[in-house]
């Protein structure tokens, strides 16, 4: 009889300690990570943004942005010479210079 | 591809018969460069004619970018085109520069003698003359089509959207 109470009684401590440890790490994990600062959301860079970086390849990309906008256009151009209407004169109009 | 071809596939003297072509063939100059090389230059005189037997000219314009200016493609040329063809319209001067933009070979005709066999073969000039009509009217067109697609942006940017729908 001896036995079995103490059997009992290992049995509900030991679950109850396990409950308590449990209980213990989760709010510990959970003032951590309300304590820890937001992360920072920084806008990535647009393929282009030329402005951060060296004069030289600003320039460069620059350049290379012009001329692809007007290799862009001239075939737009060639398109509407070839089947002249307001819907071929418009296509791609919302693409500006530096629009991808 | 021979000469004689090169000149009857280019857009300057497409339709004109071989026996008429030969009358050209004889004042061609051939000429080459290698990319990045000035063919001529923005407010040069335009005394050569050129059609391109293989490789890509640029046709440059000059734009001011944060201060400093730059040579900017607006067009290109490929096998067949012609340009430089200021070097047979008045004022005779460039309007853009252009450049090899690869390896180019060249088939050149100076003004003055392409002038004179125009004259003296008018049968054959005619149909030069009106070739190089189209080729300018195309020029024309395509760049007419960009401004006013650019004007429309601009109207757009600076009226709202509203005022080109």
């Amino acid at each position: 009889m001896a036995l079995e109470v103490f059997a009992v009684v290992a049995v509900l401590v030991l679950f109850t300690g396990m409950f308590l440890a449990l209980l213990f790490s989760y709010r510990d994990i959970e003032d951590r990570r309300a304590r820890r600062p937001a992360a920072v959301v920084r806008p990535a860079a647009p393929l282009y943004g030329f402005e951060a970086r060296s004069k030289e390849i600003a320039e460069e990309l620059m350049l290379r942005q012009i001329e692809h906008h007007l290799r862009r256009e001239s075939l737009l151009a060639e398109q509407f010479v070839m089947d002249p209407s307001q819907q071929t004169l418009r296509a791609g109009e919302d693409l500006r210079l530096g629009v991808h | 591809m021979d000469r004689l071809e090169a000149i009857r596939q280019s857009t300057l003297f497409t339709g004109i018969e071989p026996a008429q072509c030969e009358v050209f063939l004889a004042i061609v100059h051939e000429q080459e460069a290698k990319p990045g090389e000035y063919l001529f230059r923005l407010g040069d005189p335009a005394r050569m004619l050129y059609i391109i037997r293989s490789g890509t000219v640029h046709l440059t314009m000059p734009i001011a970018m944060n201060g400093t200016v730059k040579e900017v493609v607006v067009q290109e040329a490929r096998a067949g085109e012609t340009v430089a063809w200021s070097a047979l319209v008045a004022p005779f001067r460039f309007t853009m520069s252009g450049r090899a933009g690869t390896d180019v070979e060249l088939i050149a005709f100076s003004t003055r003698e392409l002038q004179a066999a125009i004259e003296a073969y008018p049968d054959a000039g005619v149909r030069v003359v009106t070739n190089l009509a189209a080729v300018i009217a195309r020029r024309l067109q395509v760049m007419h089509a960009m401004w006013t697609r650019e004007l429309q942006r601009t109207i757009n940017v600076t009226f709202g959207e509203g005022a080109g729908a």
